[in-house]
């Protein structure tokens, strides 16, 4: 029995227990020894301050309870039991990244220096055998690499053959681009970004979609489709889409993913913005240049300030963060046109840092409103 | 089987159907008669380098064809980017893309140029894809080189008229060269209609030995150094402008990009356009072997 300094009954320990709710992907199981790790160390703190004391068998039964739980974890997923081996974890996934396109650039380099010396049959088998090869690796690496970090870069590697596949068969048969090729990347990428937990390739994918979905939008405006960056209202169905998609299907068993979606779909959204608050020709819209500016520098402020509140409501970080970058960003631009050529380099730099200790007064003030609306109850 | 295999099995199956659908889209471009087949030198053709540098690269062993084509005009007499020749490019004003023609292509132009806010609204408009058809070798060309002769005849008259004999020389030394470079070394091939119904092209132009009927696209523009504003349509692109040159052809064309203006290795090239106006290189060699 766990028992607090007063007496009353708190926890029950079983140390023949297992881990209690198995986790389904590496990031809950990281969240669960993260959690073990910082009940040890707040433990310590309560016995050192006398809120709490344990015997000797609570402890030793506590203890083997965790080191078992975080056997298991281990067992099942590739987690980091410390800071050390997240520090390790994290060069481990820079390396993989760098290699993933190290060898990306490998193979495009390598079929471009021999490619001229093959028959147009002998490019698109080998075009076609290489994607394939790659993916099988992949799905070999898949079932052997616990750490995950092998196959993602086999995944990415897999990735770059097929567009290199696609974009080469275009060449070499001097076929009339097409969108659909967007289409197919996507697609691929999609299905590899689930298979593998992979968020590079997930973004990768969002790219994808987003230019596909932006040349058809332009298409229906009349553009050809390689045409669909000079319109940027363009990009703002994707926009749409990529933020609804999270909302209709759950990305709970893809640590990121929401958080992914959400992030790429405000960057479809203020970026195309940013650019109309500027150039305000290259709109769809037939107003005078000026207007269709000013239309959107407007746009520009309460849109990224609705979206600050709707992240902060539905505690979404990224929605929050990426928000207060573009209002920033749309305020200075607006400090800039205003007052650059006007004021002393001097005074427009105070007003910038003096903007910035505003803001800093206004998100402290959130935080705390947000600190006494938070719920009491412990989290799950 | 586990979710991951089937997602695995899934990118597996995509990547099969997807080079199955690419490939079948060539044998289907490439079935049957041609659509067009036409006969080009290395006045309508250029060795383009496939690197940056312009020059050989040894990274890169493949090797790229790029069509030049002219919009109907002597040289000197458009103003644009020329490439190699005189109203070549992108930039060229397209003598027969007038108001009425660029309608027909599904441009709004009913606004005059002139019309306060009118000019800004047609800067603002985009390019829009076009059927464009090639003719090599025939009236376009021809008139061309007759105007470009006239121009000459006319520098020559006018130099020979001038009591200081040094005085328009040099005008009529630009003259003859020009006339020289449009006879012996410029392109004779010519973009000299449009339309969206490729049927109806090539009712309007039957020769496919001279006439190809290719994927590109028309843009519009506002010119106001004249008194007042005018518009005028002009190629903004040619699809099939870069021709992939398959390994067997390789030896047989000049193995780098040759500056223009330079002297060029003389070649000809039999291009097929196919069912999907897509080329492709049928033969390659020396002057008349092909």
């Amino acid at each position: 029995m766990f028992q607090t300094a007063v007496g009353s009954p708190i926890l029950t320990v079983d140390p023949g227990k297992g881990v209690d709710v198995e986790p389904a992907t590496r990031a809950e199981a990281q969240q669960r020894a993260d959690d073990i790790q910082v009940f040890e160390r707040e433990l310590a703190r309560l016995e050192r301050d006398g809120v709490v004391r344990l015997s000797d068998e609570q402890r030793r039964r506590i203890r083997e309870h965790q080191s078992r739980a975080l056997g298991e974890l281990a067992r099942g997923f590739d987690i980091d039991r410390d800071v050390r081996g997240r520090q390790l974890t994290r060069g481990m996934r820079v390396a993989s990244f760098l290699g993933a396109l190290a060898f990306a650039a490998s193979v495009f380099f390598l079929f471009r220096r021999f490619w001229g010396l093959l028959a147009s049959g002998s490019q698109a088998w080998i075009l076609n055998l290489a994607a394939l090869a790659t993916l099988t690796l992949t799905a070999w690496l898949q079932r052997r690499d616990g750490s995950g970090y092998f196959t993602k870069l086999a995944a990415l590697v897999a990735f770059a053959c097929f567009v290199l596949n696609i974009s080469m068969l275009g060449v070499i048969f001097n076929i009339t681009p097409s969108d659909k090729a967007l289409l197919a990347w996507a697609g691929y990428a999609l299905l590899l970004a689930y298979a593998c937990d992979l968020r590079l390739l997930l973004a990768a994918a969002l790219v994808c979609v987003t230019a596909f979905v932006a040349a058809r939008a332009g298409e229906l405006g009349g553009l050809y489709w390689l045409d669909f960056g000079e319109r940027p209202e363009n990009f703002y169905p994707a926009a749409l889409g990529m933020f609804v998609t999270p909302l209709i299907v759950p990305q709970r068993r893809h640590a990121g993913f929401a958080e992914l979606y959400r992030s790429f779909a405000l960057l479809a959204l203020f970026l195309p913005m940013l650019v109309l608050a500027h150039w305000g020709s290259v709109s769809y819209l037939g107003f005078a240049t000026e207007t269709v500016q000013h239309l959107y520098q407007v746009l520009g402020f309460v849109v990224s300030a609705a979206a600050v509140w709707l992240g902060l409501r539905q505690q979404w970080p990224e929605v929050v963060n990426t928000s207060t970058g573009f209002f920033v960003v749309f305020l200075y631009t607006k400090f800039y046109d205003w007052w650059w050529e006007i004021l002393p380099k001097y005074l427009f730099f105070l007003v910038l840092g003096l903007t910035a200790l505003l803001a800093l007064f206004v998100l402290r003030r959130l935080r705390s409103v947000a600190g006494r609306n938070a719920p009491r109850e412990p989290p799950a | 089987m586990r979710p991951v295999n089937r997602l695995l099995a899934g990118a597996a199956v995509l990547v099969v159907l997807v080079n199955a659908a690419v490939l079948t889209d060539v044998a289907w471009n490439r079935r049957g008669a041609p659509e067009s087949v036409l006969t080009l030198s290395e006045r309508e053709l250029v060795v383009w380098p496939n690197s940056s540098s312009f020059y050989a690269d040894d990274e890169n062993s493949g090797m790229t064809l790029r069509l030049l084509w002219a919009v109907g005009a002597a040289r000197g007499e458009v103003r644009g980017a020329p490439l190699g020749s005189g109203g070549y490019g992108p930039w060229s004003p397209v003598p027969w893309l007038d108001r009425a023609k660029l309608a027909t292509l599904g441009f709004e132009v009913a606004r005059a140029p002139e019309e306060a806010g009118a000019g800004e609204r047609y800067r603002r408009m985009l390019g829009r894809e076009v059927l464009l058809v090639l003719e090599l070798n025939g009236p376009a060309y021809a008139a061309a080189l007759a105007r470009a002769r006239e121009r000459a005849a006319q520098s020559e008259a006018s130099a020979a008229q001038q009591p200081d004999p040094g005085a328009d020389t040099q005008h009529a030394r630009r003259a003859r060269e020009a006339l020289e470079q449009q006879e012996l070394k410029d392109t004779r091939l010519f973009v000299v209609d449009a339309g969206l119904d490729a049927r109806a092209l090539r009712a309007r132009y039957p020769d496919r030995a001279h006439y190809a009927i290719v994927h590109g696209s028309v843009a519009i523009g506002v010119d106001t150094s004249g008194p007042r504003p005018t518009l005028y349509g002009r190629i903004a692109a040619l699809r099939c402008a870069n021709i992939n040159v398959p390994q067997r052809w390789h030896a047989t064309l000049p193995a780098t990009f040759e500056p223009f203006g330079a002297p060029r290795a003389p070649f000809q090239v039999v291009l097929a356009f196919g069912q999907r106006l897509e080329p492709w290189i049928v033969s390659a060699g020396g002057p008349g072997g092909g």
